[in-house]
């Protein structure tokens, strides 16, 4: 019958609408909007003021008081300073932690700056930060320490993912390694890092997509400062759209710049690195 | 390990104890179950007033607020205030938030810095004809122009004379001295000696400070140099005056500047006036008193002007005339310390300072406006500025408050508050456009210039000059008013189309509420 | 002589003990510094202890010389911070409000996703790739682009203010898709289809047959959507001005005023804003840690 032939067809739509309906909305839609209100004057209260072409691009990338390039090389620093901490604390720790008893007890031990608050952890390490040496006070260590706090907050998180990985790895791999008179260092180079290549991959891109909308410990700890050293694309963007007037605007354009860097980072990543199957079977 | 079951009576009754809890505390029912636990029938008019002052940062502001209230209240039972907290910080954001939802405040007290750019995007109703209405009222009861001091009189209104605000609050910036800390210099120094005023049989009174005990920049060096203290390996043990070089930046400067005969902005806020001579003097001026006379203590970012000043650990430090009270609740209980003016630089005239009058203003969107104005004329009013003392320790703006018992009983508890209208009255226009961006351009560049200050000398700092960096500074400040400015006509432009247009069809509700019909949406594009 | 497996093994763990050290440190350096009082805090900042706790300091007192139990504020209870950040700063209503936004959001999404997930794994539909593809490329987008524009849209609904906005975004997501469908995939088909054969329709496989078997991913998922949902700060900063409304995270930027701030009581207010998801995580851990290695594996 038509009647339920036309319900059998339109049943899968209705199953995914809702979910759909929201995520389109404040996914694709928002973009929209916001693309429109990047050509406009736009401000909180007061609306749409005025249509201005690719001005507000134009200002974000050329314009004298534009902070947009050292908005993103601060941002492109604090990326990178994740990027190597995090391997450098994660992978051991995961291998550390594979050697060591009570693995639980230290998988929940760390796993627990990834259950706190931003918010939370900002407010400590302020007072942390201050303590240590006033990390927060020189133009030279302020953003250095705000990745580490990043990397810190981050370690519990990336380390279970690479003991997951690390799990994987079949014994048989080194043992036959062993055999062929490989050393640890050498096992470590010729089967952990290649058969741990796709979970790699994927911690990279993670902290990569993450530490690029740092906002949270700029906010809370140093607005900025000091010298507007640790001034990231996502404050300025704040900034810009919620404590100047009548700009939101241009903070939209910075959105897009900003979206646009993040996207052009991650195709180069995901082409370099192409998740690939590591061994034959 | 067994995941415990979900189904067990323990944690089962824990779980509806949790869900319980969280219903009865949460935001969304709060008013339904002050409704509920109301005595006696709500009342008809309800007025949302909004604050940055909170008893969460001071209890003081509970106890004042609690008395505000119940007086208000009780005087007009068909009225029922209720209060919110906003943080200062935040506050434009979250007004202009606020005012596109369904729960805009009616009355809010309105920074300076906030006011202006608040009316010209039509938040704030124009107040002039609710003045002129009270021509009949006492004259400690009306809050016109004549009853305050002039510079609690100036961020209220336009060129034009529009009043959008009354003025509830006057402060200034200040010097505030340890009088401990001068009284035991005093002992042996016939400078510092004369720092204090005199008893009418002409001796020292350690109370009180003299208004004008800094006679100069150069004098101002001279004594600073005196009360700091240095131990025995030459390192600072007690600071002269600290200068809170991260995040402070402007708030340092700008009084200084002012006693140097310069300005921040032009009166209008239109330019930027820090970048000329007089702001390199006085940035020179600051610098050297940090580098070269070394009688500020380190540039920390956690270490706060005022907590160092309570500590004890400096003599001197720049603060609000509005801090005395806050001084006194950290330290528990400590009042020796006294307030003079900026004392003049090398280009300016006279004893100076910075004077602002925070204000409270009726929005576009209050739902009554008689209840509005009437809680608005009456915190504004003598007995308003009397409540404030009382429970605050601040001073008035208007001039009938200097006159009464209260301020005379209030002068001898706490006596640093002597020099408080003086220095008030001395005060220029403290700077009120777009201040956030504002800062954000410049505000860095007086840090670097403070942090770095030999560098820039040398010629081998991230400036070419001192000079150079301020212009390079105002020039952007610039761009923000200029931008400001225009976006400000612009609001204007689209609120007199939008007046015009509903003026034709003669729609009263969309007059009073500008903005949302200036405002078509994407949708309608 | 230890076999070199042995020392190995000792050395590992020595050194994960000082990496969880490292770890739990700022936990106690908050736990320590909400328990102090304003002029402790002042005095000693960097000590874990309050001083007023501290042996050096009561042996002082105890001989007669001056100490910090001579400060004002000695008698300070360890719970009066705890009690001033109730009393004072409303945390309590904060944590009520996180804890609603949190359990509704994660309930709609788990149910939004589950249908949704359930159609792209099972159904053939006309533009089921491209849908997916769709989904796919707003899970791209990070949230940090998206605060602007979901203002908008929000601004655009009139829901600025208002619980609706706060929830709204948050009400599905496609990683949850994402995840739920990869384990709906892993599920044979001959159970469904023997289902079916029982008579059941496509609501009735998923709710007796599809969400049993599913369940770790449905317990991650869950928490995973329950602890972003607890821990959002910009939204939630952006869209509400209401403080009835605020998360716990935006009440707690509420206690640091412009000059300064109580800090015991903000580190108290932050205790009790960490405990609770600290308490949930505990109670499901066997579930979320199985959970990662799931999505770790791309």
């Amino acid at each position: 019958m038509p009647r339920h032939r036309l319900l059998r067809t339109l049943t899968p739509y209705l199953y995914i609408a809702p979910a759909f309906a929201v995520t389109a909305t404040f996914g694709l839609v928002s973009m929209g909007i916001s693309l429109w209100a990047s050509f406009q004057h736009y401000d909180t209260y007061a609306g749409a003021s005025g249509f201005v072409g690719l001005d507000n691009y134009r200002r974000a990338l050329t314009g004298d008081d534009s902070y947009f390039w050292l908005a993103m090389r601060h941002t492109v620093v604090y990326v990178l300073l994740s990027v190597a901490g995090v391997l450098a604390t994660a992978l051991p720790l995961a291998m550390l932690c594979r050697r060591a008893r009570y693995q639980s007890l230290f998988r929940t031990l760390y796993f627990l700056p990834s259950i706190t608050p931003g918010v939370v952890l900002a407010l400590v390490f302020y007072h942390i930060f201050g303590i240590w040496g006033q990390l927060l006070d020189s133009a030279w260590t302020a953003l250095p320490a705000l990745a580490l706090l990043g990397v810190w907050a981050a370690a519990g998180y990336n380390m279970v993912i690479f003991l997951a990985g690390l799990t994987d790895i079949p014994r048989f791999l080194y043992d036959a390694a062993e055999v062929d008179g490989a050393g640890r260092w050498q096992q470590f180079r010729h089967v952990t890092v290649p058969m741990l290549r796709n979970t790699l991959v994927f911690v990279t891109v993670m902290t990569i997509i993450g530490s690029f909308q740092v906002f949270t410990s700029v906010y809370i700890m140093t607005s900025g400062g000091p010298e507007r050293s640790t001034e990231v694309i996502a404050y300025t963007i704040f900034l810009n759209a919620f404590g100047v007037a009548g700009q939101m605007g241009y903070a939209s354009a910075l959105a897009w710049l900003l979206f646009a860097a993040i996207f052009v980072f991650v195709v180069i990543q995901m082409r370099v690195f192409r998740s690939r199957r590591v061994y034959d079977e | 390990m067994r995941a415990r079951s979900w189904t067990s009576p323990a944690l089962a009754a824990a779980l509806a104890l949790l869900v319980l809890a969280v219903v009865l505390r949460a935001g969304m029912t709060r008013a339904l179950i002050a409704r509920v636990t109301a005595d006696g029938p709500p009342r008809p008019v309800q007025l949302r007033v909004w604050d940055w002052w909170s008893s969460s940062t001071n209890e003081e502001y509970g106890g004042y607020f609690a008395e505000l209230e119940a007086t208000f209240e009780r005087r007009n039972p068909d009225v029922d205030v209720v209060y919110q907290t906003v943080p200062f910080s935040n506050y434009v954001q979250k007004l202009s938030a606020a005012m596109v939802g369904p729960t805009p405040p009616d009355v809010f007290q309105s920074s300076i810095i906030w006011a202006e750019s608040s009316y010209r995007r039509g938040m704030l109703r124009p107040l002039n004809d609710l003045l002129a209405a009270d021509a009949h009222l006492p004259a400690s009861q009306r809050v016109d122009e004549a009853a305050f001091l002039p510079p609690a009189w100036r961020h209220n209104q336009t060129v034009d004379g529009t009043v959008f605000g009354i003025p509830q609050i006057i402060d200034a910036q200040c010097l505030v001295w340890n009088l401990d800390i001068l009284e035991e210099a005093a002992a042996t120094d016939p400078e510092i000696r004369a720092m204090f005023s005199r008893l009418e049989d002409g001796t020292v009174d350690y109370e009180h400070i003299r208004f004008d005990a800094v006679r100069d920049w150069n004098h101002f060096r001279q004594l600073i140099g005196k009360l700091a203290v240095r131990g025995p390996d030459g390192q600072l043990e007690r600071a002269g005056y600290v200068i809170h070089a991260h995040g402070s930046g402007a708030d340092i400067f700008s009084p200084w500047l002012a006693s140097n005969g310069g300005h921040y902005q032009d009166l209008a806020g239109t330019r930027a006036l820090f970048g000329g001579r007089r702001g390199a003097e006085t940035m020179h001026f600051l610098a050297r008193l940090y580098w070269t006379d070394r009688v500020c203590p380190p540039f920390r970012r956690q270490l706060f002007d005022r907590e160092l000043f309570q500590q004890g650990k400096v003599a001197c430090v720049t603060a609000g005339t509005w801090s005395g009270k806050d001084i006194v609740r950290d330290t528990m209980g400590w009042t020796h310390f006294g307030k003079t003016a900026f004392p003049p630089g090398p280009s300016g005239s006279g004893q100076r300072s910075l004077t602002w009058g925070n204000m409270l203003v009726v929005t576009t969107r209050c739902r009554q406006v008689d209840a509005a104005w009437k809680y608005v004329r009456f915190t504004c009013s003598l007995e308003g500025n009397l409540l404030r003392s009382r429970h605050l320790g601040y001073n008035g703006p208007r001039r009938d408050f200097y006159d009464t018992e209260q301020w005379q009983r209030a002068l001898t508890e706490r006596p640093y508050l002597s020099n408080v209208k003086q220095i008030c009255l001395v005060g220029e226009k403290f700077r009120h456009i777009e201040m956030e961006a504002a800062n954000h351009q410049a505000n860095p560049v007086f840090e670097s210039l403070l942090l770095h200050y030999p560098d820039v000398v040398d010629g081998t700092g991230a400036y070419p000059s001192v000079e150079a960096a301020l212009a390079g500074a105002a020039a952007n400040v610039d761009n923000v008013y200029r931008r400001y400015n225009e976006q400000a006509a612009s609001w204007e432009a689209a609120r007199d189309r939008a007046t015009a247009a509903s003026g034709a069809v003669g729609d009263q509700a969309s007059a009073g509420d500008p903005a949302r019909a200036s405002d078509p949406g994407p949708a309608e594009r | 002589m230890m076999s070199r497996g042995r020392l190995a093994s000792r050395l590992a763990l020595a050194l994960m003990v000082l990496g969880a050290v490292v770890m739990v440190y700022p936990y106690a350096y908050m736990v320590g510094s909400s328990i102090k009082s304003r002029r402790e805090f002042a005095e000693d900042k960097a000590g874990i202890v309050p001083p007023r706790y501290q042996l050096g300091e009561r042996l002082r007192h105890w001989r007669g010389e001056a100490s910090a139990l001579d400060w004002p504020g000695a008698d300070w209870s360890a719970g009066r911070n705890y009690a001033d950040a109730v009393r004072f700063g409303d945390i309590d209503r904060y944590l009520a409000n996180s804890f609603i936004y949190a359990t509704i959001i994660t309930a709609v999404q788990l149910c939004l996703n589950v249908l949704a997930a359930y159609a792209f794994a099972r159904m053939r539909f006309c533009g089921r790739e491209l849908l997916f593809m769709l989904l796919l490329a707003t899970m791209m987008i990070p949230p940090a682009v998206l605060l602007i524009p979901n203002f908008l849209v929000i601004r655009s609904l009139g829901l600025v203010d208002t619980v609706w906005g706060v929830i709204l975004p948050g009400f599905a997501g496609a990683f949850g898709i994402f995840l739920l469908r990869q384990a709906f995939l892993n599920i044979p088909e001959d159970l469904e289809a023997a289902a079916r054969i029982d008579g059941c329709g496509s609501l009735g496989i998923l709710w007796h047959v599809i969400l049993p078997l599913s369940k770790p991913a449905l317990v991650t998922l869950g928490l995973f959507v329950f602890m972003g949902a607890w821990n959002m700060f910009e939204w939630p900063l952006v869209v509400l001005s209401n403080q009835d409304f605020y998360p716990l995270t935006v009440g707690l930027s509420l206690f640091r005023s412009q000059t300064g701030a109580d800090w015991p009581r903000v580190f108290a207010a932050s205790v009790m804003g960490a405990l609770p998801l600290i308490a949930a995580f505990l109670l499901a851990q066997r579930y979320l840690v199985g959970g990662i290695s799931l999505s770790g594996m791309k």
